[in-house]
Parts: structure tokens; C-alpha cells; sequence
């Protein structure tokens, strides 16, 4: 009886952390509260320990201190790198068809829901032969014919943006951690037969620097299969 | 005017808006960071580790079912990723993450606590950073992010009851810290 007694208040004394927080349930709170009345010297001494504790403990978390503010927009880059989903505006001819199946959920479905959503456009295009012979065949929006992956397609060179068409077996984490790598930025896409413009930079570049980062790019083959700048060898 | 709720802000999230994650940003990752940084003790890794978190809530939003909080479920991913962090690392340094005996060097070895004997909430403060990471994780759990016993439980992936008496050996192992260190709490 005495041994029942101890232990349940062991167990109600387990509770005062969160009692003194206010986040106990009504009966677990009921119940310290009966402890507390029977205990008042006990009781006061330990609320007070607590404070104590919780004090600190916030003192230690705000000296955690802050992120940086570039936090932000890396992970909007990140974001802007994901899939389309449901429900987002597609400006894509084709998006409709993308956005359902990338809205499905989780990043594992990608290689395949990429897969699938470049096979059905090339079918729509007609372009399978062209592709198997030739990589640098794309096809823009609101166009109904093949072309290839051409320089003056990968706009101006002072913009330092250039075309990229994806490897379909790429994931959305892969995709997203070379993109952070070379600091390089989605800004539109995906056109038809999944090219996208990407920016690399936001100022001027010379033809050199834009060539170390296209090697960059060409050597990462299991990520991305075509790109072109134009003016870039 | 009331402000939008976290499932709202989810809801809009999983519909693809990135206004709406940006707000969420804004309301949770001051707090998120932090936890991280106390899991992890460093500042670099944790603000990555952040981004992870939070791009994880955008992929992820379409499939959030309101069983526990979005914080609550939004810590419990940063939880799990900093676990995993801290796998990564070395033996040798998990074991110092995580010993249970043996984190308290002696007064001679830690200097700045004798230092700071006549200040007690230093001490406290240097005797918290002295405890495992999953004593100061649930110190930060309840103290800090206000998380019930429940979601506690949630965020961790443990029973309740070892929520329970994870916080009470964490408390324990505090005032022995501080008693090593010539503070008396008078407590357990």
C-alpha cells in the first residue's frame, strides 16, 4: 500500500515539467494538482527547480542564435528545382500531364514519372528516331516540329542562363544538390521534351567561365544529358 | 484578424504555393534551426539540415493527415534527420554525443564551470551542453517547444512512458552535473 502510494507519486512528480508548462491533459493536470495540495512544501520546491530549468533552457535555445538570410533562398531555389504538383498554374502546354503525375507524392516516384512524361511527349512528337540518333533534338512550346538543342535557343550569353534536358533516371534530390553545387537556378521549363532554361549566374560571364561550368555539367551525365549555351563550345 | 493556421498554410503548401511556404518559413524556422543546432552543435549542418526539413514539408505537405500538430510533425522530420546526421558522423564522436556516464569531465578538465561557479545560471546552462543528445533534446522538447507528452513522444518515436522517464533522467543527470560542479540543487 505505502510502495503504491510512493510510486504514484513518483509518477505524478514525473508530470511536473509539463504541468508547470501547461501541457498536461485535465486529468494528469487534476492529478498533480492533488499532489501539490498534499505536498506543498515538496511541490513548491520542485515548480521551482523546473523554472529554474526552463529558463535556462530558453536562454541556451535563443543563444542557438539564427540562420542566415541567404537560408531563404536556397531552399526556394530548391523548391523552384521540384517537380510541379496539382493545383500549381502550369504555363506548359504539356504541364497538366506533368503536374499530375509529379502531384502524385513522394520524390521517389520522379525517375519514373520523368520516364513516362518524356516518353509519352516524344511519342507525341514523333521524335523517338530522331532522339536515338541525335540527343540534341527539343521541341519548344507551341511547336510541331523537331529541332535540336541549339546555342541561339539557350538565349543570350550575358544572361548566363543555358538549356538543360534532365537524365529521366536522375532524382529530385541528385537534380536539386548539382543545381546548389553550381549555384544555378531554374527559371523556366519544363518545355516540351523536358528542357529547361537554367540560370548560372546573375552577372556577365566570360566564355571560359561558362565553359568550366558546362564541363561541370557534361561530366555529370547520370544528372543531365544535353546542355547548351549560346556561344559556348 | 485571425491568422492562418499552420494546416492552412500545409494545405496551401501541398497545392503548390510558394507564398504560402515562404510564410511558413518565416513562422517556424528561427525555432527549427535552433533545435537543430542543439542537436547537432553545429551551426552549418543544422542550417542545411533546415532547408532539408523544410523542402521534406513541401514535398511532403499533399500527405500531412493532421494526426499529431505541423510542428510537432515538422520537428519529428528534423528530429530523424539529425539523428541521422549525427550516425554519419564518427564512432569516436557519436560516442561523445551520446555517452550517458561519462559527458562531465572533471572540474580540472572544464575550467570555464569553475570558472563560473558563483553564477548559476551559467553553470546550469554549462551543464545542460554536458548532457547526451537525448536528454538536451528533451529538455528542448518540453521546455522550449512546449511539446506535451504525447507529441514529445511523436517527435521522438518513443512510448510515452519513455518520454516520461527520459525527461526525469535528464533532469537528474542535470543536477548531478551541477552538483559535480559545486552546485547543490537539492534535487533528486
Amino acid at each position: 500500500m505505502i510502495e503504491r502510494k510512493k510510486n504514484h507519486e513518483e509518477d505524478v512528480e514525473a508530470l511536473l515539467p509539463w504541468y508547470e508548462k501547461g501541457t498536461l491533459p485535465d486529468d494528469d493536470a487534476h492529478a498533480v494538482e492533488d499532489y501539490l495540495k498534499t505536498h506543498p512544501e515538496d511541490g513548491s520546491r520542485f515548480i521551482e527547480l523546473i523554472r529554474e530549468e526552463v529558463t535556462e533552457t530558453i536562454e541556451a535555445n535563443e543563444q542557438a542564435g539564427m540562420p542566415s538570410t541567404a537560408a531563404l533562398n536556397r531552399l526556394m531555389e530548391s523548391i523552384a528545382a521540384e517537380p510541379k504538383r496539382a493545383g500549381a498554374v502550369v504555363r506548359e502546354r504539356a504541364g497538366g500531364f506533368f503536374t499530375r503525375l509529379f502531384g502524385q507524392g513522394s520524390a521517389s516516384w520522379l525517375p519514373v514519372a520523368t520516364a513516362a512524361a518524356c516518353l509519352v511527349i516524344l511519342v507525341q512528337a514523333g521524335t523517338i528516331g530522331v532522339l536515338l540518333t541525335n540527343p540534341d533534338v527539343i521541341e519548344g512550346p507551341g511547336e510541331s516540329r523537331s529541332r535540336s538543342l541549339k546555342p541561339e535557343l539557350a538565349g543570350n550569353n550575358n544572361e548566363g542562363t543555358v538549356l538543360i534536358r534532365f537524365n529521366p533516371n536522375a532524382t529530385a534530390k541528385d537534380i536539386t544538390a548539382l543545381l546548389n553545387t553550381l549555384e544555378a537556378t531554374i527559371i523556366e521549363g519544363p518545355k516540351l521534351g523536358g528542357v529547361y532554361r537554367v540560370r548560372i549566374s546573375n552577372k556577365p560571364l566570360k566564355t571560359e567561365q561558362i565553359d568550366a561550368i558546362l564541363k561541370q555539367m557534361r561530366e555529370r551525365s547520370d544528372i543531365i544529358t544535353d546542355v547548351v549555351s549560346k556561344g559556348a563550345s | 484578424m485571425n491568422a492562418t493556421s499552420d494546416e492552412d498554410l500545409i494545405k496551401r503548401i501541398a497545392a503548390g504555393d510558394s507564398l504560402a511556404m515562404k510564410s511558413f518559413y518565416a513562422r517556424h524556422h528561427v525555432r527549427l534551426y535552433r533545435f537543430l543546432v542543439r542537436m547537432t552543435r553545429r551551426e552549418a549542418t543544422a542550417e542545411e539540415l533546415m532547408n532539408e526539413v523544410l523542402l521534406e514539408v513541401w514535398r511532403k505537405a499533399g500527405g500531412y493527415e493532421g494526426r499529431s500538430s505541423v510542428t510537432t510533425w515538422m520537428l519529428s522530420i528534423a528530429h530523424h534527420k539529425a539523428i541521422s546526421q549525427l550516425r554519419k558522423r564518427s564512432e569516436e564522436a557519436l560516442d561523445e554525443e551520446e555517452g550517458t556516464g561519462t559527458e562531465m569531465p572533471d572540474d580540472e578538465d572544464d575550467p570555464e564551470v569553475t570558472l563560473q561557479k558563483q553564477n548559476k545560471s551559467k553553470v546550469m546552462r554549462a551543464c545542460m551542453e554536458k548532457l547526451s543528445v537525448e536528454h538536451r533534446t528533451i529538455l528542448d522538447l518540453v521546455y522550449y517547444h512546449d511539446k506535451s507528452v504525447t507529441e514529445a513522444s511523436d517527435v521522438l518515436g518513443i512510448p510515452e512512458n519513455t518520454v516520461k522517464t527520459r525527461m526525469f533522467y535528464a533532469r537528474k543527470r542535470l543536477a548531478e552535473l551541477m552538483r559535480e560542479a559545486g552546485l547543490d540543487r537539492g534535487w533528486p
